[in-house]
């Protein structure tokens, strides 16, 4: 029950970030699909200022909150790291 | 590798003075800002935390913890400054993190003014404004006005006011009546025995103490001189003032830092007797920050100039001083502590 209360907050984290990525997609001229492997950073998705939004309004949304020590810095940031990166429970 | 968040302490030592010397923009030597730093964090110590990648040091978030009076009761209250992250660590969320850290700990916060980036997030993380703090400015000579202007308008030290005349421009300052017959000035020197009376009955004040006092009074030479006075009537010590002043290439600017009174009935003579030994001691301009009105009005009689206001913000909501008149002045954080 805790493992699909888990995974189903997961999957609300994910779209909420995906629909605010979505004007960004538009304006950076990224036209492959994001998925959990995509470098955000790398492929010009989000900067800095971006992510600080992003985080904010999940947190706001979806009730979580983002904590910097779950993400790896030499594996950069993914939309799936981004994902691990709000603490669930 | 991931984050990992250390008090400083226990964080290596060069790696910090290298993270703080780059946010502070100085171009200092070794030894200079080994000085100041152990001044600054040796003495004092105890609220900074620091965001390390490995042994690197990546980013930091300081604060001055200090009692406060809220309301008639002491309380300890943090007030933060240096937040500060590389910017190839931005974009991992580290500094909201450090931010967020601090947000947990069990005392308030308190942020006056700040860089753009921090008036902007610190609503957006609930944090709620008090009112604001007031700037004054008395420019005595026009070398300094420039020098002023030319800093704030290109956020850069401007050789280019060398060629503006060095005009006086305040001619006769006046000078408030004691409020006793027997009324007394006297500087005060590290270790002084008089202790620090109890200030005016504000909703919030910091609340001074002789510790405070004798850590500015030993600050290094490079912040210059902290100035310190204090004020008698008939016998009874009814206040402190605390100014900085320092050498710069266009002349002598001073801050007062803070002021501390008894009763709100000495704070105009305590206003104007330190402008007075400010120009006294050369001062091209004079600087304070002041969110009491009886401050506000005796620095606007001198001839003070008001800037624009600091927005000041307070944390959490649920543990906000009450309504009331606020004691906010350039004690706070590190804000006397600023270069360049």
């Amino acid at each position: 029950m805790l493992m699909s209360n888990s995974s189903s907050k997961s999957e609300i984290i994910r779209s909420t970030i995906l629909e605010l990525l979505t004007p960004r997609l538009s304006r950076s001229g990224f036209r492959n699909g994001v998925d959990a492997s995509t470098q955000l950073l790398e492929v010009g998705l989000i900067d800095s200022k971006d992510l600080l939004d992003i985080i904010l309004e999940v947190e706001e949304r979806c009730a979580v909150e983002f904590d910097a020590e779950r993400i790896d810095f030499e594996s950069g940031l993914t939309l799936g790291s981004l994902i691990s990166a709000f603490a669930t429970s | 590798m991931s984050i990992t968040v250390v008090p400083l302490n226990e964080a290596d030592p060069v790696g910090v003075r290298e993270l703080l010397v780059r946010s502070w923009r100085c171009d200092w030597s070794e030894e200079l800002a080994a000085e100041y730093l152990a001044w600054r964090y040796g003495a004092r110590g105890g609220g900074e935390t620091l965001a390390c990648d490995g042994r690197r040091c990546v980013g930091i978030l300081d604060s001055f913890i200090r009692p406060y009076w809220i309301a008639g009761r002491r309380e300890i209250v943090r007030e933060t400054c240096d937040w500060f992250c590389l910017p190839e660590y931005r974009v991992f969320g580290v500094g909201l993190h450090l931010m967020r850290r601090m947000m947990a700990r069990p005392e308030p916060l308190l942020s006056i003014g700040g860089s753009e980036f921090t008036l902007d997030l610190l609503p957006r993380l609930k944090w709620t404004q008090l009112p604001s703090v007031d700037n004054f400015v008395l420019p005595v000579s026009t070398r300094a006005v420039a020098a002023l202007v030319a800093s704030r308008l290109l956020r850069r030290r401007v050789a280019t006011v060398y060629g503006v005349p060095d005009i006086r421009l305040v001619r006769k300052l006046p000078r408030q009546p004691p409020p006793a017959a027997n009324a007394e000035v006297r500087a005060r020197t590290p270790g002084d025995q008089n202790e620090i009376p109890n200030g005016a009955p504000y909703a919030l004040a910091p609340w001074l103490d002789t510790a405070v006092l004798d850590w500015l009074a030993h600050a290094p030479a490079l912040l210059g001189e902290f100035v310190l006075l204090n004020f008698f009537c008939d016998g009874e010590h009814v206040g402190v003032s605390i100014s900085r002043l320092e050498k710069r290439h266009w002349g002598c600017k001073a801050q007062i830092v803070h002021l501390h009174a008894t009763r709100f009935d000495v704070i105009a003579w305590i206003v104007s007797e330190t402008v007075h030994h400010l120009l006294e001691r050369s001062a091209g301009a004079v600087l304070c920050r002041a969110s009491c009105p009886t401050t506000g009005s005796a620095l606007s009689k001198l001839g003070f100039v008001r800037g624009p206001p600091i927005p000041a913000y307070w944390w959490p909501s649920s543990k906000k001083p009450p309504a009331g008149l606020f004691h906010l002045t350039s004690l706070q954080a590190d804000n006397a502590l600023q270069f360049g």
